[in-house]
């Protein structure tokens, strides 16, 4: 019976995670306190958050456990970087700087912040948290995990078998051959930025052919057992600091696309990286499809595949898994990148002090509640018209069938990068031009960025085929859409003519399946509340920040409905 | 203090604004501090005890959020290459040094900005138009200085009557910050050199640790 | 936490890490890495981290 706290920080997504008797009680990403896009720095606040929502005094805590080993990841650093002489010499010189600044103190940071002792505090390895992370609250059993992501400590991608609570390495793949690394190049050669643009290429990938596989020949090989081999010299990953490919990459793909230049998709330049992200997809979902054979011949009693790491939240690779690949199951936790590896890292310290740790994870709710209280305050010090209607839901759904977009902020906030309706902007998922509309003027993005459908289990057979279960609750996965989808929500739906779509039960959320109840349609567009370049809203004060900023019809805080005019 | 920043502005004005690149440069390091401030603003609004003083708060974030968008998109029209992405960052002056100082803090930052800004007007005053209207944005932003500073210094009266000690001790705060920044290219400068150095003297021997094959 | 106890963490730590490298018969890097360190206070002190990488891919 421990209570014991998981941390991730210092490379991206900085998050902490309290598990109490082998449940988790809280999971924060401190970038949703801080308001900085993908902030790793040491998450104090999301630490306090954690400890605030569960009432727990950080003198209570039995342990601290940082999601990975800093002493082996300053060994690979170095080695990386001093045996790539002399290309290495920007990337050791900022890297050491970076590791001996900080990085390597961070159980004494831990330490000191939590006023804990020395035997108190450990760090377990960066995969095997991911590996924890998914497995550990799929509810499968056996199960086997795939853990691919840019790199841990030294491994890029890891099959780890799970029976019993225990993970069992099966197979690692070492750095600097990394599928996650590759995918971050191509990301940066097309003009996004590392570990944000990701998302972009998957988008992008749909307007494009997969027509470069010569090309992309040349730099990467995908093996049979979905290990791949990059070419050293298109690559710098394992020697600059900043840069992801070299010029032997222009040389291949023609010249990278500049940062921050308008698409115009019909234009043949930008078809053409189209097709490019199209291609890196293409080797992407080949890769990830044969290492969850790989992974299956490896761990053969399990039927159940948990997958982790960066690479997971790639839903149209993880659709091909689920589709083409051995396993009648497939899972991604909500936070699949390096801030779900805060949770593994709790449940493995957890399950080391005897605390049974093995339970699904049934909500991705497990932030801050939101404070109703607080947002009439403020809205009303801001001279916004606040009301407590007696049908919120029936105003609710009024607003969305006339077309308004309807900010909400209500109950905990979602842990991972999904806003799955407590932190979520919605609107009517028709005409079409409501998805250019969100993207130009509320999310000023790319026109090519696809929003998300949410619907409940009566309605989702009509809109999506393929397999409906656990992925679909916390937005995984894509689904093909149905003719009956393509007519009710083309706004929702992909050029590629898929969506992620979002299951939602009225079990673990009344409010939104009450909601889909009265539409004129049981599906809804659902995306993520927060601003151009922001991370998602959490506290009513970012909410409110944002009905100040965008043209919405109302926000929804909890029972109350504020606007922007004095009413 | 905001005297010195103005008098530096218009020392060095001559020399940003007579290339595009540098100017556009200035621009992108303002749209970088502009959002900088959105993020100090929102977390002040979170914090605040008072539900008066977060939507005053979150009425400068929302100032401060447009600034950098015309910011970023002035820097974009005198050099297109400038369009790089802003990362942001915090210091999170709110928790560091509580509401009082906090709002002293941003109080002497908008009497800073404003003399900084109102250093650039006169310097563009009369001069060739430039892309982007480089004019009419500070002139937008500059008054939403002026009202900022207004606030921030009434709302200091409020909290902290005899606000004196707090405004020096401020002042010694920007000082010491400016002090370490020149000692920070100095600690930097010396572990670039000493870093190289190692790795120049070291690295070739590592190289009999590269894989074979 | 006082200086004096920080530090003593601090240089425990530093043990931690040569024993770890000396584990991984890596003898080699230890006088490097103590060299580091040493250049590396004065950057900690100053706050000049940024400066020496701005920005630095998470995987160094």
């Amino acid at each position: 019976m421990a209570t014991v706290l998981g941390v991730s920080a210092h490379y991206h997504d900085a998050a902490a995670c309290l598990v109490r008797d082998g449940a988790v009680v809280a999971a924060v990403q401190q970038e949703r306190i801080s308001r900085v896009k993908n902030d790793a720095s040491f998450p104090a606040a999301a630490i306090a958050q954690c400890l605030r929502i569960a009432d727990v005094d950080p003198g209570a805590i039995d342990r601290a456990v940082f999601y990975e080993q800093p002493f082996a990841k300053l060994e690979r650093v170095m080695r990386s970087t001093l045996t790539t002489f002399p290309h290495g010499l920007s990337g050791f010189v900022a890297g050491m700087a970076r590791q001996l600044g900080g990085r390597v103190f961070v159980l004494d940071h831990l330490r000191e912040h939590l006023g804990l002792s020395r035997d108190q505090v450990m760090a377990v390895p960066h995969h095997q948290s991911h590996a924890a992370s998914a497995y550990l609250v799929s509810g499968a059993e056996p199960a086997a995990v795939l853990v691919v992501d840019g790199v841990g400590e030294n491994e890029t991608t890891s099959i780890w078998h799970g029976t019993g609570g225990a993970l069992v390495p099966r197979y690692t793949q070492p750095f600097p051959d990394s599928l996650g690394l590759f995918y971050a190049a191509i990301t940066a050669y097309l003009g996004f930025a590392v570990n944000e643009g990701e998302y972009k290429v998957m988008g992008l990938a749909a307007f494009g052919q997969p027509r470069l596989e010569e090309e992309f020949a040349a730099f990467i090989t995908v093996h049979d057992d979905g290990s791949v081999t990059l070419d050293r010299d298109t690559f710098l990953h394992m020697v600059h600091p900043t840069r992801a490919f070299g010029p032997r990459l222009e040389q291949r793909l023609g010249p990278a696309r500049p940062f921050g230049r308008p698409w115009r998709l019909f234009d043949p330049a930008d078809a053409h990286y189209a097709d490019v992200a199209a291609t890196a997809q293409a080797v992407l979902e080949t890769a990830l499809l044969r290492l969850a054979r790989t992974a299956h011949r490896l761990c053969g009693d399990a039927d159940t595949l948990c997958l982790a790491g960066g690479v997971a939240l790639n839903v149209r690779a993880v659709r091909r898994v689920l589709d083409e690949g051995p396993f009648h199951e497939v899972f991604v936790a909500p936070a699949a990148g390096d801030a779900g590896g805060a949770m593994g890292a709790a449940l493995l310290g957890a399950q080391d002090l005897g605390d049974d740790v093995q339970r699904p994870l049934a909500d991705a709710a497990l932030g801050a509640p939101a404070d109703a209280a607080r947002a009439q305050a403020v809205a009303a010090s801001l001279g916004f018209a606040v009301a407590r209607p007696s049908d919120l839901l029936g105003q609710a759904a009024r607003v969305l069938d006339d077309g308004g977009l309807l900010a909400v902020c209500r109950g905990r906030s979602e842990w991972g990068p999904r806003a799955l309706g407590h932190r979520s902007l919605l609107a009517r998922p028709r005409p079409a031009a409501v998805q250019d509309r969100i993207n130009a003027q509320v999310k000023r993005r790319e026109p090519f960025r696809p929003l998300a459908p949410v619907t409940t289990r009566d309605a989702f057979d009509g809109y999506f085929g393929g397999r409906c279960d656990k992925l679909q609750r916390f937005m995984t996965v894509t689904n093909p859409a149905t003719a009956k989808a393509r007519r009710d929500c083309p706004a929702a739906l992909h050029v590629d003519g898929t969506a992620r779509a979002q299951l939602v039960e009225a079990a673990s959320d009344p409010w939104l399946t009450g909601l889909l109840a009265r539409t004129a349609e049981p599906v809804l567009l659902n995306t993520s509340l927060n601003a151009a370049g922001e991370p998602i809203c959490d506290a009513v004060e970012d909410a409110l920040l944002f009905l100040m900023r965008h043209r919405v019809a109302a926000l929804v805080v909890d029972d109350l409905w504020i606007e922007r005019g004095r009413r | 203090m905001s005297l010195i920043f103005g008098a530096l502005t218009r020392l060095f004005a001559p020399f940003v604004w007579s290339s595009p690149r540098r100017a556009a440069r200035m621009v992108h390091g303002f749209a970088h501090a502009e959002r900088a401030s959105v993020i100090d603003m929102q977390q002040a609004a979170r914090h605040t005890p008072s539900p008066a003083r977060a939507a005053q708060y979150l009425r400068h974030a929302a100032d401060e959020w447009r600034h950098a968008q015309l910011f970023a998109r002035l820097a974009h029209k005198l050099d297109a290459a400038r369009s790089g992405p802003v990362h942001v960052d915090t210091e999170h002056l709110y928790d560091t040094l509580g509401e009082a100082s906090f709002l002293a803090f941003v109080h002497m930052g908008e009497q800073r900005g404003r003399a900084q800004f109102d250093a650039h007007l006169a310097h563009l005053a009369g001069r060739a138009p430039l892309p982007g209207r480089p004019r009419a944005v500070i002139r937008g932003v500059l008054r939403d200085e002026h009202q900022h500073a207004a606030y921030t210094g009434a709302l200091l009266d409020e909290l902290e009557p005899r606000r004196g000690g707090l405004v020096a001790r401020m002042a010694r705060r920007q000082l010491w910050r400016q002090w370490l920044r020149a000692g920070r290219a100095l600690s930097s400068g010396l572990y670039l050199v000493t870093g190289g150095l190692l790795y120049v003297l070291c690295a070739p021997l590592f190289t009999l640790l590269r894989p074979r094959g | 936490m006082s200086l004096w106890r920080r530090l003593v963490a601090r240089l425990r730590t530093v043990g931690d890490l040569v024993g770890f490298f000396v584990r991984q018969n890596r003898l080699f890097f230890v006088p490097m890495l103590l060299v580091l360190l040493a250049a590396g206070v004065l950057l900690m002190l100053t706050g000049g981290l940024s400066y020496v990488a701005p920005f630095v891919y998470t995987l160094f």
